[in-house]
């Protein structure tokens, strides 16, 4: 009469026991675990909310939403938004033409397609096609925006705000990219000259700060081009900007390079490759993919430093809403300022949050 | 025959590479020469003789800060002394202020769930996510806008503190003068807002720095403290601090090379440093800029390698300190018997 009882299927797997903590002790715990954390939460607390009271009342209690001067704001004791909302054509565009806005408008959005297929395309869709993306569209977007042919030139000084912005973030990021990679290859390479080079580029770029190079761009550059060889400012900068971040982008690949195992080089060898071979197919797609998050954050960097453009005198975002506060209509209420910045500040934090976000996404996927 | 066989096969593999690199130095010769005959057409249209003879000259302008005596008697010679000074009196009172913080918001990242580890958590994410240009212009803005005129000036003890800046009493006490403060010495609104700036931006990333330092020290180090009765903040000092501080030296040394490079945006706010008086003033006074330029960017790689070997050095020391604590380990137990 023995039976033997052997379980046929798995027990369904059940949730985690309820934790029957009352919502206030909860509360206790994460807010006052112990007396020096109750202060510490108790100061924070104030401080949060005098200051979140004194923003929130700045911003919207008292704040300007309509109106087409500084006479909409004054006093500072509300934000100005007025200034944002009446100037929101040259923020985002600059002095583009009216009639050839389409152009502009057409970028955008090409940009937010692009964006959009980049974040949803599932893992494992190619990432050469990406990077061709990235170096494509801003030769698109800079074909489109100056014209020529059929379409009437629009010089590069006439942009300006979002859209300036934009295109020397892509730019930048088209050229400094291969660039990048060329230099760091050239680090690694088994000629000497070419190391020296491309060794001595890297860093004594990595030495310099970004303003100093986008002054010898702007002040330096033009003594050293023949005389009747004129190249406008915002080339200048661009080309600067490229240059620069090229050396921070060769630092990465050059980690990305170290990454691939030597034994994967030696294997490539045994069965035949030739060197190019080697690198395209072997080292290349592995360094690549691995420094992915780190090129996320050089392209954080990237829209940070356009700021930086404003102070030699091409209107980018900051440029395009420091111009506003001095022009004629807006100036003399310093709360003007201080408003378009609050609204800056709010712009870049989204743009660069949500890219750190996705860089962090994809380190985790790898 | 052999040997020349061999010889030749070595010279058909080496030859692409002593073209390519016979056409890069041609290359980068061509550039250089070519720039250089464009330079000097250039400057002799200008006007300029090339040269560094204008140093001993004298300067003609004013500089708002100096912390040696400077006049527009004076050489540019001295003014790019004293830019070079305001520079490095920024990167030092920045990078001390920005540590602080970083040291506070690192410890409160890994506190328990909580309000302190969200309010650092959104402390480094809003402030390392918008430019420090921003930064720096919007504290300079809200300095002058907020801080009253010197007429009604707030008062510390015998500090004063108003839109021209902050007066502290150092061997005389400040005093309003007309429209002006006397005595004391002067923390110009430019100074505040640039150290305020650079500090909390980098604070930021430094605090990235010191978290993963902190987290890379094992649990039973703090464990053990506990066991001989440190614990709480005498335990992270003591114990936890100096060990995260050994890994987060060479990326907090960078932190602080990028802090140096970036405190050159004094120049957006007209904080007389190296990249305002040289850069700009200097420059453009004298139309010396290649002069300029080269001082510019040695001074800036200088300071830059300052910082590594810096770093590198307190780096060597500290893993020296490791080695000896090492060599001396194994004489525990025969120190305890």
């Amino acid at each position: 009469m023995n039976t033997l009882f052997v379980r046929q299927t798995l027990i369904e797997p059940r949730a985690a026991p309820p934790v029957a903590v009352a919502v206030v002790e909860r509360w206790r715990r994460m807010l006052f675990p112990t007396p020096a954390m109750s202060v510490l939460s108790l100061a924070l607390i104030s401080l949060l909310v005098v200051a979140g009271w004194r923003f929130f009342a700045w911003a919207v209690v008292e704040a300007h939403w309509r109106g087409g001067s500084s006479a909409a704001c004054p006093g500072d004791a509300g934000a100005c938004w007025a200034f944002v909302i009446a100037r929101w054509k040259p923020w985002l565009v600059g002095n583009y033409p009216a009639d050839q806005l389409w152009r502009a408008w057409t970028c955008f959005a090409a940009f937010a397609l692009f964006w959009t297929w980049v974040v949803r395309r599932s893992h494992a869709a190619s990432l050469a096609r990406v990077l061709l993306g990235f170096v494509l569209l801003p030769v698109a977007f800079f074909a489109l925006l100056i014209g020529g042919g059929p379409l009437p030139l629009v010089v590069p000084t006439q942009w300006g705000g979002l859209l300036l912005t934009l295109v020397v973030t892509l730019a930048t990021f088209a050229t400094a990219l291969p660039l990048g990679l060329v230099l760091a290859l050239g680090r690694r390479s088994r000629w000497p000259v070419v190391r020296w080079v491309c060794g001595a580029f890297v860093e004594s770029l990595r030495a310099v700060p970004l303003l100093g190079v986008l002054f010898i761009a702007a002040t330096l550059v033009p003594l050293f081009l023949p005389r009747g060889l004129a190249i406008g400012l915002f080339a200048r900068a661009t080309i600067a900007f490229a240059l620069f971040n090229a050396a921070m982008a060769a630092e990465v690949f050059r980690g990305g390079l170290q990454a691939v195992d030597r034994g994967q080089r030696e294997a490539a060898t045994t069965v035949g490759l030739s060197d190019f071979s080697t690198l395209r197919l072997i080292v290349l797609p592995q360094a690549v993919s691995s420094v992915v998050p780190a090129l996320v954050n050089i392209m954080i960097a990237v829209i940070k430093e356009t700021t930086l453009l404003s102070i030699i005198g091409v209107s980018d975002l900051l440029g395009a809403i420091e111009i506003g506060a001095k022009s004629p209509d807006w100036m003399g209420e310093s709360n003007v300022l201080t408003s378009g910045y609050v609204f800056l500040a709010l712009v870049y934090f989204t743009v660069c949050y949500a890219l750190s976000r996705y860089s962090r996404r994809l380190e985790v996927q790898r | 025959m052999h040997v020349r066989k061999m010889s030749r096969a070595t010279l058909v593999e080496r030859l692409p590479g002593w073209i390519v690199q016979a056409l890069l130095v041609t290359a980068i010769a061509w550039l250089v020469i070519r720039g250089v005959a464009n330079f000097n057409a250039n400057l002799k249209a200008l006007g300029v003789s090339a040269g560094f003879g204008f140093l001993h000259s004298q300067a003609g302008f004013q500089i708002a800060q100096s912390l040696i005596p400077f006049g527009p008697a004076s050489s540019y010679w001295t003014a790019i002394v004293v830019a070079t000074q305001n520079t490095l009196l920024v990167i030092v009172l920045a990078g001390a202020v920005s540590t602080l913080i970083a040291l506070v918001v690192a410890f409160g990242r890994l506190a328990p769930p909580g309000l302190v580890r969200g309010a650092s958590a959104a402390y480094v994410e809003v402030f390392r996510n918008i430019p420090v240009l921003l930064q720096i212009l919007f504290w300079y803005a809200s300095a002058i806008a907020l801080l009253p005129p010197v007429s009604d000036s707030l008062q510390f003890g015998g500090a004063l503190l108003n839109n021209r800046g902050l007066f502290l009493p150092f061997g005389s006490a400040p005093h309003v003068e007309g429209f002006d403060v006397a005595g004391g010495i002067a923390i110009l609104p430019e100074l505040m807002a640039l150290t305020l700036g650079l500090s909390i931006y980098n604070s930021a990333f430094l605090a990235e720095i010191f978290r993963a330092g902190i987290l890379s020290v094992p649990r039973g180090q703090v464990e053990a403290a506990a066991t001989v009765g440190l614990a709480g903040w005498r335990a992270a000092l003591l114990i936890t601090l100096p060990q995260a501080l050994r890994v987060a030296l060479p990326a907090a040394g960078g932190q602080y090379q990028i802090l140096a490079k970036s405190s050159a945006l004094a120049a957006a706010i007209g904080y007389p440093d190296i990249m305002q008086i040289i850069g700009g003033t200097i420059a453009s006074q004298t139309s010396q800029v290649l002069e300029a330029m080269t001082l510019v960017v040695v001074l800036y790689a200088a300071i830059n390698l300052a910082i590594a070997l810096a770093v590198g050095l307190a780096n060597r020391r500290l893993l020296r300190r490791e080695g000896r604590a090492m060599r001396v380990r194994p004489s525990f137990p025969t120190a305890l018997k």
